[in-house]
């Protein structure tokens, strides 16, 4: 069928041609589709759920509002689980769905949850959704600054709230309308609020309470429609206006009357401007600032994104007020530059590389265009099953693909067809007809495309195992696998078709088979060996097989590391300080941190996010800050050869001398995909599930306690749920009632004068401001004097007459009906719960632990029976055994299914291939002895073992079943030609040496730019390529010189038997 | 022959399992033998594999405890975090000087306690006289207005006495400003209600709220101290007079002070908070009020360890405090050095184990 295929191709050349152009060109407009990435998107199908509830702390926000939606969120059709936190002023459920699950689907149904359950919550929370988008959805970060000459229109320099509020409304509007903005969050500066602030004695000598304030602003500051009046056919409009055009009118709002006077707000406060009590701050190089974040709508393409942000922000920048600019500190665009320079590179050196070993080895410039066509070609058809299959382009994805690698098809078959025509050519002794051409390039094609189409689907089998990989693991390495698939397999077909055809068409004329003085060097040397080697069969099968059992002890005692650091070429640095460290505290202590990280010369730009931001997308508690280290390109570097691993080590140096703080060092796209997938990072979490915190707590240290001693143990951690200073004001519920004052206007007073209170909003055009009611700044400054906030006591009841002695008062007229909150109210310093974490619908406090040598399967079960024994859990509260090794175990559990089934697959299609157990073997022997070049090349350069380098193996076995395949069935066709055993054997071994070395050339030298790679991608490229260089030149070596050595030691005593 | 042969396939079997053994070493993050289900018949081959896996056991993990930096930091704060004292801290000198940490000796010194007071301007009422009409009668005339100043003697209005027919005057019997004028001339005046009241403002009252936690507090002859306006410099005065009886409303007591008023800036009516000092006294030992840390309730110090740069957490029991000094009635010696500035950091670097950031 498949030769059917080969001589229709050659028929139809032409045909083949046009439609290979066609397939570039959909190829090629597919490439503009493609979306490309830095990294792959390892984020699962959530939704986060927020509540912001301001004042609200972590026990209320949990049972007021968390507990509801998230009890709300159950039985959603495909839920995997919820996990959510409840923090001080807000609460975070973030639902998480069975990979693909429809994310609008998911929303729409948690948006009716929501609406159902919205009445259960207090009426001043807000609840929404997160922005639909993943943890790459980050993608461009600017920070808004004034220079310090620059004046507002009053003359006044620009603070922070100023800078905030053109932001809020002047540059977040625009930026929200550039399509595949989902999101632009603000953080840093405050938000303006418009400030009134009633002097507490002054209202109530006038007899009236904060709410009355509050009421009477919301009343007088709303405009009214009332229909319409129709005159002389004419239609008017009613309209009454009362909304408040200038912050001054709210002086003049009537708060009520005091003895027949009217009282204003003049009367009782001070309106002004202010700032708000804010959860975040921003900050960069040293300074405060504005800071703000477009978020990319899930599945659109970050590269056009983030250059129309780019845009757009530049045309934004005009029409912000003289001397406030917008600085771009972080763009996406950069890494996906390196990424598409990185694929680029690939493509170019590989089609280099190709064409010059080509023609060294051939000598035939078309030829050798004919095989690195193939690059682009397959590549092309490569993007479009990418495109197909929506998978992104990224340094994961494209950076395994070797292209010397997968040409080695089109080589094989390129190198036949030469061979033969020009073998034909000489025994014709002239040129060939075109009849002549066609038929030889048909049949040599023929000859050779059985173990080179073999070979294809044995890589491709090889790949198999990866695409069974679930999770994170999955969602990185699938991708991978099945764009190399998608590469070799159309390579394959390419070779099958475009090849010849293209070989019919161009190969034409005088096709002479030039001796390259390199290939008669390397023949004389080769026979040399093999009549060395063949002469001492047994020694050379047992060096081999030593040299095997060496590398696989090697192999054992390698460091592994299971997933990949992408280098993103930024830093992030995440700051952990003690809980309950205040914002400013938190800020100050950053600032620090960046003043220090400056100092390294690499280093450009250092910002950060401390708190949580307007949109909590991360619900970051103030004691922690997210920093982005912005790194030099390396050329500004005062040492461009410094590794980026020794720039970590000066950062950690430079970090260590701060003190105060944890400081977690990883890369911004890592960190932000850490906190949305958020599993347990460390190798065993015991999560305990229950209702009373303290009793959780209990439970956990005892566990943790228990779990320390088992051997193996180290890190052993409880979850810090508490630590958060708490001051619990308690009224006093006698003192309050004989003072006439209710709990709730106690509670209200103080919320008013701590929080503020909201009493609607201030319209300026676009601009809105909120109206807050609180006390004035020096009540509310410290704990002595909450202290003697001043209660106001509720309105006089007319005295009794006829008063008996004890009513007396000494107080004459006009002293105000006041107590300090002291005389109601007891205030305490305790300790509360810093968060309340929950998952499916239960509180839960994590035990972590990490595992140091010992495995971790005896661990686990060791330390499962030993908390099962000696802790003793409350009715009503249970274990969950999770962590690191889960994934590990089924990972593991579901490779050893796979990888042998992927093996017998592989040796069912040698043995269809080769017809004989034996002969199968035989090749299936190459594999080994090329993984020991592999492993030795990686014991070299001190590379650890990882998923990359196992790529790396992966595709080393498919070029040795391949190499070994070709010479193997070579010496069988020459076998059943009538040729003895050892001369089989010579002249096979002899004819292949230039296919075999011409594959493995291309393939290693394809990779000699990826293995000195320090570009983007280079850690993923590193190993593969070490891995393939150094077993390609085993596996070249010792296929040529062992492999006909074994077949001639397996094969000996059938020949003798013939014989 | 034979026995070459069957050579020949161990071998080739045993490379076969190797082949395969590649893959989950590759799969396992960590080197824990993993069971190989692939067939192999070979006993011999299966049990070299399996002692392989036990040596990778060993070294595998050797080599990651020793080269992860990651290990390195975690291993480094359980130490600091668990398994030693609480609150032990060493810092580096370049940690002390960036983190501005500032010893000095705790030493005797004295606190100055005072307690807060809402209080309002009050006329003196010795020095406030209401002009009432001896006899009823017609008001005829009013020689002064209101806020007049007037001195002792001066004629305030004249009043013809319905009684006697005559008309006659009504002086001030002191010198001061005329704060409440109810009268007009021709208006019928009686006896009952004062016509006019004449201040001398030279002094005022500052009633002060005492409430009922506090009474114990103020006594007569206690110095008090009060700004009558946010940034206006304090004025003292001496409380003269506490109440003996409480407002039953406010569950509050009267005390007063007498204040003079030269320039009447002092106008009656306003509030005014007043701090009223109290018995200031000299204690053992006194600390800098940011010094003072608190986990939960209980507070502490730090205090410099026994190596260069180390910092102990030393928990203390707080007496009375002033604005700027706490007295420490329990814990710190007299004379031994403390952490007055940013003590914070250090209960930062101490904690910062504990910190993480849980989703």
């Amino acid at each position: 069928m498949i030769a059917r295929i080969v001589s229709f191709c050659v028929e139809h050349r032409w045909l083949v041609l046009l439609s290979v152009a066609f397939v570039a060109a959909f190829g090629a407009y597919n490439f503009t589709r493609l979306p490309i990435d830095a990294v792959p998107d390892i984020t699962n199908v959530q939704v986060q759920v927020n509540t912001s509830a301001p004042g609200y702390s972590p026990v209320e926000v949990e049972q007021r509002i968390t507990f509801p939606l998230e009890t709300a969120m159950g039985g959603l059709p495909g839920l995997d689980y919820t996990r959510s936190i409840s923090r001080y002023g807000l609460s975070q459920i973030t639902v998480v769905f069975v990979d693909g699950t429809d994310i609008y689907r998911a929303r729409q149904l948690i948006g009716e949850r929501i609406q159902a359950v919205s009445g259960e919550l207090p009426p001043d929370v807000e609840t929404a959704m997160g922005p639909i988008s993943t943890g790459l959805g980050e993608i461009y970060m600017y920070s808004m600054e004034a220079n310090p000459a620059a004046r507002k229109q009053d003359g006044s320099a620009y603070t922070l709230s100023d800078i905030r509020a053109l932001h809020d409304w002047v540059v977040r509007p625009q930026l929200r309308m550039v399509s595949g903005v989902v999101e632009v969050n603000a953080i840093g500066g405050y938000e303006r609020q418009l400030h009134i602030v009633p002097d507490p004695y002054r209202l109530t000598t006038f007899n009236l309470s904060f709410q009355d304030v509050v009421e009477a602003l919301e009343a007088n500051n709303v405009n009214v429609g009332a229909g319409y009046i129709e005159r002389n056919g004419e239609q008017y409009l009613i309209r009454l206006p009362g909304q408040i055009a200038e912050a001054t009118e709210f002086s003049e709002v009537l708060l009520g009357t005091h003895n027949g006077r009217p009282i204003y707000v003049h009367d009782v406060a001070e309106v002004t401007f202010g700032k708000e009590l804010r959860t975040g701050a921003a900050t960069h190089n040293g300074k405060e600032t504005v800071l703000g974040t477009a978020v990319m709508l899930i599945g659109e393409n970050s590269r056009d994104v983030a250059v129309a942000i780019d845009e757009k922000l530049d045309q934004i920048e005009k029409s912000l007020p003289d001397g406030v600019r917008i600085e771009t500190l972080y763009d996406r665009t950069s890494l996906i530059q390196k990424t598409v320079a990185t694929v680029r590179t690939n493509l170019v050196e590989g089609a280099v590389l190709v064409i010059v070993v080509l023609f060294v080895l051939l000598r035939n410039i078309r030829a050798a265009l004919i095989t690195a066509a193939v690059i682009p070609l397959s590549m092309l058809i490569t993007v479009t099953g990418m495109v197909e299959y929506r998978i992104s382009a990224n340094l994961m994805s494209l950076g395994a693909i070797d292209f010397g690698l997968i040409v080695d098809g089109a080589v094989i078959i390129v190198e036949n067809c030469l061979r033969r025509l020009s073998e034909e050519r000489k025994r014709f002794g002239h040129a060939l007809s075109t009849k002549d051409r066609f038929a030889t390039v048909i049949e040599a094609t023929r000859e050779v495309m059985t173990p080179a189409m073999f070979g294809s689907f044995i890589i491709t089998v090889v790949y198999l195992p990866i695409l069974t990989l679930t999770g994170v693991e999955g969602k990185m390495f699938a991708p991978m696998a099945t764009t190399v698939v998608f590469a070799l397999l159309s390579a394959m077909v390419l070779a099958l078709t475009f090849v010849p055809a293209a070989i019919a068409i161009f190969v034409r004329g005088d096709v002479e088979e030039k001796e390259s003085p390199v290939m008669r060097w390397a023949q004389r040397g080769y026979e040399s060996a093999l009549a060395l080697a063949l002469g001492r069969q047994k020694t050379v099968a047992v060096a081999a097989g030593i040299l095997v059992l060496v590398a696989a002890f090697g192999a054992t005692r390698f460091g592994t590391e299971f997933i990949p650091r992408l280098d993103e070429g930024d830093v992030a640095v995440q700051a952990l300080r003690v809980p309950g460290t205040s914002l400013s505290q938190s800020v100050d202590m950053q600032m620090q941190v960046e003043k220090a990280l400056l100092e390294i010369p690499e280093v450009k730009d250092v910002f950060a996010r401390t708190g949580t931001a307007e949109v909590a997308t991360d619900a970051m508690p103030p004691n922690i800050s997210d920093a982005y280290v912005m790194i030099r390109p390396r050329d500004e570097w005062p040492d461009p050869s410094k590794s980026k691993a020794e720039l970590l080590r000066e950062l950690d140096e430079v970090l260590a001398t701060i003190p105060g703080a944890n400081y977690e060092v990883s890369q911004p796209i890592e960190l932000r995909f850490n906190e949305l997938i958020s599993g347990v990072r460390s190798d065993i979490g015991i999560k305990i599930f229950g209702d009373n915190m303290e009793t959780l707590l209990a439970s956990a240290n005892e566990v943790a306690a228990v779990v320390r001693r088992v051997e193996g143990a180290s890190g052993v951690q409880v979850e810090q749920v508490s630590g958060l200073p708490v001051l619990s004001i308690q009224v006093k519920r006698d003192a309050a009632a004989r003072l006439g004052l209710s709990i709730s206007e106690v509670q209200q007073v103080v919320q008013t004068a701590m929080g503020g209170a909201r009493a609607g909003t201030f319209y300026e055009g676009d601009w809105r401001t909120p109206i807050i009611v609180r006390l004035p700044e020096d009540l509310r400054q410290d704990i002595e004097r909450l202290r003697e906030l001043p209660i106001p006591l509720p309105p006089e009841h007319q005295p009794e007459q006829n008063l008996a002695p004890a009513s007396y008062s000494p107080f004459g007229e006009g002293m105000p009906r006041i107590v300090p909150l002291r005389e109601v109210a007891d205030i305490r310093l305790a300790p509360g719960p810093n968060q309340i974490s929950r998952e499916n619908g239960k509180r839960r406090i994590t035990v972590t632990a990490n595992i140091r040598e010992r495995d971790l399967g005896s661990f686990v079960e060791e330390a499962q029976a030993v908390v099962e024994e000696q802790v003793m859990l409350p009715p009503g509260y249970w274990f969950e055994w999770g962590g690191q090794f889960e994934q590990l175990v089924s990972a593991t559990k579901r490779l050893s299914i796979v990888v042998p089934a992927a093996l017998v697959l592989i040796f069912a299609l040698l043995f269809a291939s080769l017809g004989t157990a034996k002969d199968a073997l035989l090749v299936y022997s190459g594999v080994p002895l090329a993984l020991t070049g592999g492993i030795a090349a990686l014991a070299l350069r001190g590379l650890p073992l990882s998923i990359s380098a196992g790529v790396g193996f992966i595709a080393l076995s498919g070029v040795a079943v391949l190499n070994g395949l070709v010479i193997i069935s070579f010496i069988k066709n020459l076998r059943a030609r009538g040729l003895s055993l050892d001369e089989a054997i010579w002249t096979g071994a002899v004819t292949r040496l230039r296919p075999v070395l011409m594959t493995a050339l291309v393939a290693s030298l394809g990779f000699v730019p990826m293995a000195l790679a320090t570009s983007a991608g280079a850690e993923v490229q590193r190993p593969l390529a070490t891995v393939v260089i150094g077993g390609i030149l085993s596996s070249t070596i010792l296929t040529l010189i062992v492999l006909p050595v074994i077949y001639r030691l397996a094969h000996a005593a059938e020949e003798k038997r013939a014989e | 022959m034979n026995m070459k042969k069957r050579a020949l396939w161990q071998a080739l079997a045993t490379l076969l399992v190797f082949s395969c053994a590649g893959y989950p070493v590759l799969a396992a993050e960590r080197d824990e033998p993993v069971a190989l289900e692939s067939g192999s018949k070979e006993e011999q081959a299966q049990h070299l594999e399996d002692e392989d896996g036990q040596h990778a056991d060993e070294h595998g993990s050797e080599d990651h405890a020793e080269e992860g930096g990651h290990d390195e930091a975690e291993g480094h704060s359980e130490e600091g975090g668990h398994d030693e004292e609480e609150g032990h801290v060493v810092l580096s000198d370049a940690q002390i000087e960036k983190a501005d940490i500032e010893i000095v000796e705790a030493g005797p010194g004295t606190i100055n306690p005072s307690i807060t007071l809402f209080g309002v301007i009050r006329p003196d009422l010795d020095r406030l006289v209401h002009i009432v009409p001896r006899f009823p009668g017609i008001v005829t005339e009013v020689g002064r207005r209101l806020g007049s100043s007037v001195s002792k003697g001066d004629v305030l209005l004249s009043i013809e006495s319905n009684e006697s027919m005559r008309t006659y005057a009504l002086r001030s019997p002191i010198a001061g400003r005329i704060v409440q004028r109810s009268v007009a001339p021709g208006q019928f005046a009686d006896t009952d209600s004062p016509l006019m009241v004449v201040a001398d403002l030279s002094t005022v009252w500052l009633d002060l709220q005492v409430h009922r936690h506090d009474a114990s507090l103020v006594s007569e002859g206690q110095r008090v101290t009060f700004r009558p306006e946010a940034g206006a410099s304090p004025v003292e005065a001496v409380v003269d007079y506490v109440s003996p009886i409480a407002a039953q409303d406010t569950q509050s007591v009267l005390a007063r002070a007498t204040v003079p008023n030269p320039e009447g800036s002092l106008q009656p009516g306003l509030f005014v908070t007043a701090s009223v000092e109290q018995k200031s006294e000299t204690v053992q030992v006194v600390v800098a009020r940011d010094a003072i840390l608190y986990e939960g309730a209980d507070s502490f110090v730090y205090v410099p360890g026994d190596e260069e740069g180390s910092f102990e957490r030393l928990p203390v029991k707080i007496g009375r405090s002033d604005a700027g000094a706490v007295e420490i009635v329990e814990g710190l010696a007299p004379g031994s050095a403390y952490v007055s500035r940013n003590a914070f950091i250090l209960k930062a670097e101490a904690g910062k184990s504990a910190a993480s950031h849980a989703h």
